[in-house]
């Protein structure tokens, strides 16, 4: 029947017998009952999958004991869930509940906080503070297998982080040259130089324990990497390899102690966590928290608008006022340590005139830092005095230092130099957003504009994609750079060492050399007394403030969009998102 | 030339064209700057020249590129695509994940494209220069020239956000299992498994991305099959076949669109092809798994043993594409042989 209708009215067509009257009235009835069947037809479809009548997406948005997250998992931010290999920002909220730590930061809003977790107590130093005690928690079992934790344990996973030889594993090396087990509850580090910021490294993911039985049974092994692989297209010892093999397993599976395990790692789909009615402490309230891959930043919190999810990693700084507005929508929102920063060539043969102090200056005062905060970060940010973020040690006590906008000054300081008309060419990732979701673009732009106002300043912008940029600057082949930083762990060394040490990572690259500074250093990672402590971090910030080999930009706050049904859970600078506690209502 | 002879015959000429492809590749890839090391040495040991060393040897990167191509091609021959460098898992298994997703999300695009592309071409030429013909040019126009981050990002504002209609991202619904893998194609694998729920849930995921993606292919399909049909539809047999009395639609569709089908199944193989490895944008747009975000990824990290697998996966879909055109071409038109 309907073959003939649509015969006939091609042959009508054809043969002209339609008028174009008839044509659009026909047309127009056959478009709308069209368009009315496929409506019809999406609803059912809709009704049958859902089995709700409005709005009904997904049957999660009733269910108050699943949390669903959207997050760009598959765009190379989610890469592993093996502690070992682990050096990822964005899944930490998720091994931050599924592996711990002997320490761990509860409240992101405070991250000098070190609290003990599967320690008990602080750690113990020696007199001369080479040796080093920690107590571990009785009776905490791992996930699936219920092996009860031990020492042995913390010796294994340290050293397979260690040897695996990975992006984490200068964690188990640098800070100790030694840890044993004293008995099945004791740990003893044997350390090169005291070292007061022992309990924050300790907080790091890639330090959790593992279930060492649970690891050898996959495969795994911390045994050191043989001297003589084999010859082959790539020359990988054995262990390694075999740890690679078990990586992909404990992606699959945990092995951790914490309130959750993992149970599903796909990071084009889902990775699921479940959780763990055996916890040690008391169990989440939640009993499955999902990570879900959506990519782009819109469509995340199109997602969350929706209900399709619960809240969502991503918030542009334009879209607050607009989460905000919405009665089923909050905005959870918290400080972060990350940083971007500009970091100047001091060396001539790059730098050109980067070289002089008074340039560097110059620099500094002619930027609009309020500027790009309010513009760029819709105020969601603040600026540090340094490259190192507020609140940690000394931070608070040098910020009235912080360099601000003179342009007189900034002019005055340039014409001091002597010299005279000078091209900068700035390098910055293009094809990455800046911290605080920041377009690197936008950035680049307005401190050109900033900078051009200094007689004599020519700016010359660079985009390069991430790794062409990463290459030249730790090649050191650049004059100057726009580049972001994030902590390895919660202690002021972890920025000051980078940005302050002599031929260390960002120092080094940007030829920042002071034997005072290095002193200071070394003298700050012994110190116990945290007075003393804060007054040498105040002293090393003074000098960096002076030399001016790095500006820091802003320091953002993080913003995630949520549905007021989401409870407990908090913004951390640390883990991203603080979800031991958290929760859903009705 | 027999059809067998001839499928051999492209076949050795495709071992070559693959061969020069890989080259290519693998040169462009290392002429460009940068180093993929820098994704797996973190900032705390860049500076260190044993860590760089080491994660060299381990890649395999301390050798001469010739060298490094013997053994890429040595472990190729074995059917070992290598490991990433980013994500530390086989290049192979990376690809069985994602090419599937792009075949599902490709079929999907194409059914839209044709079942729409063509019905437009055909009333377009059989209504030539009357309003009809206006209409679905201009939706064919539509189709060729939005952009396609554009309209996706419309469709799902106005599907997703507006109406609630349909899903926003992803295959699946939140929390949903996934059918047992099969073929890897979710709606395969959910038929095959009788799971009715991941059917449903897999189709109305798709319905907006296959939308997306294949509108262009629809607009080009359209344009193309009117101006052939309207060439066809002048031609002495079609009013030989009037005279004789047949009906228009005998006519028009029996034997004009015959015909006038074999330019439009060359175009309908190539936007197949291209839409295989230029998915991207759809992809990303809705999170849908496909090889077009690998691909890119592993270009943004210059993951060399990534961005080989993934060029001569395509490399192998468009040859693949074209002798299936070609193959197609002798089954429309008899005396189109393969001589």
């Amino acid at each position: 029947m309907a073959d003939y209708r649509i015969s006939d009215l091609v042959e009508r067509l054809t043969k002209g017998e339609l008028t174009r009257r008839e044509f659009f009235v026909r047309g127009t009835a056959a478009g709308l009952s069209a368009s009315v069947l496929a409506a019809g037809l999406a609803h059912s479809v809709n009704a049958a999958s859902s089995g709700s009548a409005r709005r009904g997406l997904s049957s999660h948005q009733a269910d108050a004991t699943t949390l669903v997250i959207a997050d760009a998992l598959s765009g190379g931010a989610w890469l592993t869930a093996d502690p070992g290999w682990f050096y990822e920002i964005s899944s930490a909220a998720m091994m931050n509940v599924v592996y711990e730590c002997l320490y761990h930061v509860p409240d992101g809003a405070n991250a000098t906080d070190i609290q003990p977790l599967l320690a008990e107590g602080a750690p113990e130093f020696s007199e001369d503070g080479l040796t080093v005690t920690v107590k571990l928690k009785q009776g905490v079992k791992f996930h699936t297998s219920g092996n009860v934790m031990t020492a042995a344990d913390w010796i294994f996973s340290f050293n397979r982080c260690k040897n695996i030889g990975y992006q984490p594993s200068f964690l188990a090396i640098d800070y100790w040259t030694n840890v044993e087990a004293v008995d099945d509850a004791t740990l003893k580090f044997t350390l090169a130089s005291p070292n007061a910021a022992l309990a924050a490294v300790l907080t790091s993911i890639p330090l959790s324990v593992m279930d060492s039985k649970a690891v050898i049974a996959v495969g795994g092994t911390d045994a050191p990497p043989s001297t003589t692989p084999a010859e082959g297209s790539d020359d990988k010892a054995p262990e390694v390899t075999a740890n690679e093999e078990a990586k992909a397993l404990i992606d699959a599976a945990s092995v951790g102690t914490g309130p959750y395990k993992l149970v599903q790692w796909d990071v084009n789909s889902e990775c699921i966590i479940e959780r763990n009615a055996d916890y040690w402490e008391e169990a989440p309230k939640l009993e499955r928290i999902i990570w879900r891959n959506v990519l782009e930043p819109n469509a995340q919190l199109q997602s969350v608008q929706v209900g399709e999810v619960d809240m969502a990693y991503a918030l542009q700084v334009d879209q607050i006022e607009t989460v905000k507005s919405d009665p089923n929508l909050q905005v959870i929102n918290g400080p972060t340590l990350a940083i971007s920063y500009i970091g100047l060539n001091t060396r001539e043969e790059k730098g050109g005139p980067l070289a002089k102090k008074e340039v560097r200056q110059a620099i500094a005062k002619a930027i609009d830092y309020d500027g790009i905060i309010n513009s760029l970060l819709n105020g969601a940010a603040i600026q540090p005095a340094t490259c190192i973020p507020v609140p940690l040690t000394g931070t608070e006590e040098v910020l009235d230092l912080k360099p601000t906008l003179d342009l007189a000054k900034a002019q005055e300081l340039w014409d001091a130099s002597g010299v005279g008309e000078q091209e900068i060419e700035f390098i910055y990732d293009s094809d990455t957003p800046a911290v605080g979701n920041v377009n690197y673009e936008s950035l680049a732009t307005k401190i050109k504009s900033d900078l051009e106002q200094i007689n004599g300043c020519k700016v010359k912008l660079s985009p390069l994609p991430g790794t062409e940029r990463i290459a030249r600057y730790r090649g050191k082949d650049f004059q100057a750079t726009i580049s972001p930083w994030t902590p390895d762990y919660p202690d002021v060394d972890s920025y000051a060492g980078p940005f302050g040490r002599t031929d260390t990572a960002a120092a080094g690259r940007v030829g920042f050399s002071d034997p005072e500074v290095d002193a200071w250093l070394d003298a700050g990672l012994s110190e116990n007394d945290p007075v003393k402590r804060t007054q040498i971090y105040v002293d090393i910030q003074k000098k960096m403030i002076d030399a001016q080999a790095f500006i820091c930009l802003y320091q953002p706050e993080d913003n995630k969009p949520a549905s007021v049904k989401v409870q407990g859970v908090a913004v951390h600078s640390v883990y991203q998102i603080q979800l031991r506690i958290a929760s859903k209502t009705e | 030339m027999g059809l067998w002879p001839f499928i051999a015959r492209r076949l050795m000429l495709s071992i070559v064209v693959l061969f020069i492809v890989s080259i290519g590749t693998f040169a462009l890839a290392h002429a460009v700057p940068g180093d993929p090391l820098n994704a797996v040495i973190g900032e705390r040991q860049a500076d260190k020249p044993e860590i760089r060393a080491l994660m060299e040897q381990r890649y395999g990167l301390d050798k001469p590129l010739p060298v490094q191509y013997f053994y890429y091609l040595k472990n190729l021959v074995r059917g070992d695509l290598g490991t990433t460098i980013t994500t530390r898992k086989p290049v192979s298994e990376e690809l069985r994940r994602f090419v599937p997703a792009t075949l599902e999300l490709t079929f999907g695009a194409m059914g839209f494209a044709i079942l729409f592309g063509v019905p437009l071409g055909i009333i377009a030429a059989v209504r030539q220069n009357r309003m009809a013909d206006h209409v679905s040019r201009f939706v064919a126009l539509i189709g060729t020239a939005v952009p396609v981050f554009w309209l996706g990002l419309l469709l799902a504002y106005l599907f997703t956000y507006e109406l609630r209609w349909l899903p926003r991202s992803g295959q699946l619904d939140p929390g949903m299992k996934a059918p047992e893998r099969v073929t890897g194609m979710v709606s395969i694998d959910a038929l095959i498994a009788g799971d009715w729920d991941a059917f449903r849930s897999v189709l109305r995921h798709l319905i907006l991305p296959s939308i997306v993606l294949g509108a262009y292919a629809m607009g080009i399909i359209a344009r193309m099959l009117r101006s052939s049909l309207v060439a066809s539809m002048a031609e002495d047999y079609v009013r030989t076949g009037r005279a004789k009395g047949l009906s228009e639609t005998r006519v028009v569709i029996g034997h004009a669109l015959r015909n006038a089908l074999i330019p439009t199944v060359t175009v309908i193989g190539l936007t197949f092809a291209s839409l295989l490895a230029g998915a991207v944008l759809t992809e990303t747009i809705f999170s849908w798994p496909g090889v077009g975000q690998f691909a890119v990824r592993m270009a943004l990290k210059l993951d060399y043993p990534g961005l080989l697998g993934v060029t001569l996966v395509v490399a192998v879909g468009y040859i693949l594409v074209n002798l299936a055109v070609d193959i197609l071409y002798g089954v429309l038109d008899p005396r189109i042989r393969v001589s």
